[in-house]
């Protein structure tokens, strides 16, 4: 035994008895805690997927004619409301297939993940130009459905007022995690399977 | 696997891996509040990845995966925040150690020195420091065995590097 391993070992004794004393019981508690808030966070989320859906019919049934105009303000407001609730039903089930992926290799859990996080930034820039078509299209939509008395100017003003914030907050959610979360990520597990790959010399391949 | 199998499981890995769980967030985590998130996290993974086990591979070899795996990915807010709500327990049981001073301070050293590693090869080091042989080190890490040798020598080299240029500085 080097001296390496032998400073190593010197902490197992202390381990061993501090294992014995951890409580077990209270932890396997939070953690059960832990799954319940899990599953009560994706609740929220499909309640407020349906209480925004709802939001949509009240703009539909403002609309004095069944002009495509007045479908058109409706739909869009569905881009925002999709980016909110795909993100996070999209984060718990990505919670879960990470968990599954744990018990799988480093390297191959790496990979997976990778084109994971890559996958998802690509969802999420198709989703802020989306975003932004529908920023564009705002104005010329308020404008016609006003000019063509479809809605009180009033009552289009607030919705588009109301729709511009949304769109704002969900943009704002995205680039958040866009910039903060997602390629950082990125970046650590590239230079992760960078650091996976065979040195000079090593004259061996990683299987695939 | 059914909920009690789940808690069976995840009691017995606990009873028996809980030292390797420490050791992985000591080796990772630079400071005691880091240390305390990375643990829960890890514990937090190992009862989320349990129903995902068949078998197929010894628990040990699981344990080292999920702990690796997570370890390498932990910089996550949302977790920690949500771990630091729901999980309340003894963590300094585990966390403050009572080796002696001298042995203490020994054991900082060799942890901060595998701190400068690269991520794989601190994963590759605290699998050989633990034991486990290359074979076992290429089931965890995913390596040919050959690679994970190479890996190992420089690795080693370059932590008694650390070791003894910090030496040399206290001196």
């Amino acid at each position: 035994m080097d001296e390496l391993e032998s400073t190593w070992a010197a902490q197992d004794a202390h381990l061993a008895r501090a294992s014995v004393a951890f409580v077990h019981d209270e932890l396997v508690a939070g953690l059960r805690r832990r799954a319940s808030w899990e599953l009560a966070k994706l609740l929220y989320a499909l309640l407020s997927g349906v209480v925004l859906a709802a939001f949509v019919v009240w703009i539909a049934v403002t609309r004095r004619s069944p002009e495509v105009q007045g479908v058109w303000m409706s739909a869009a407001l569905l881009v925002p409301v999709y980016a909110l609730i795909a993100l996070r039903v999209r984060a718990s089930l990505q919670g879960r297939a990470e968990a599954r992926r744990l018990g799988h290799t480093v390297v191959d859990a790496a990979r997976v993940s990778l084109s994971a996080v890559e996958r998802e930034e690509r969802f999420t820039r198709r989703v802020l130009w989306a975003q932004a078509l529908t920023a564009a299209l705002l104005p010329v939509l308020v404008w016609r459905e006003a000019t063509l008395g479809l809605v009180r100017p009033g009552e289009a003003l607030a919705q588009a007022g109301l729709l511009a914030s949304l769109l704002g907050v969900a943009a704002l959610l995205l680039r958040y995690r866009l910039q903060r979360v997602l390629r950082p990520r990125r970046e650590r597990l590239r230079a992760l399977l960078g650091g996976a790959r065979p040195l000079p010399g090593d004259g061996v391949s990683i299987p695939d | 696997m059914k909920t009690s199998e789940r808690h069976a499981a995840f009691q017995a890995w606990l009873c028996a891996h809980l030292g390797t769980l420490v050791k992985v967030a000591r080796a990772f985590a630079a400071t005691d509040a880091d240390r305390d998130d990375l643990l829960q996290e890890l514990l937090v993974a190992l009862w989320d990845a349990a129903p995902s086990f068949q078998g197929q591979s010894q628990a040990s070899t699981f344990v080292y995966r999920v702990a690796h795996n997570r370890a390498l990915n932990w910089k996550r807010a949302r977790t920690r925040l949500l771990g630091r709500r729901t999980l309340h327990t003894e963590w300094t049981l585990l966390t403050a150690p009572d080796e002696d001073a001298a042995t203490r301070e020994r054991l900082e050293q060799l942890y901060a020195a595998l701190r400068t590693l690269e991520p794989l090869d601190r994963t590759l080091m605290l699998l050989s420091l633990d034991g486990l042989s290359y074979a076992e080190m290429s089931e965890v890490s995913g390596l040919t065995a050959n690679h994970v040798g190479v890996r190992l020598t420089r690795a080693r080299a370059q932590l008694k590097r650390v070791l003894g240029a910090r030496e040399e500085g206290h001196g």
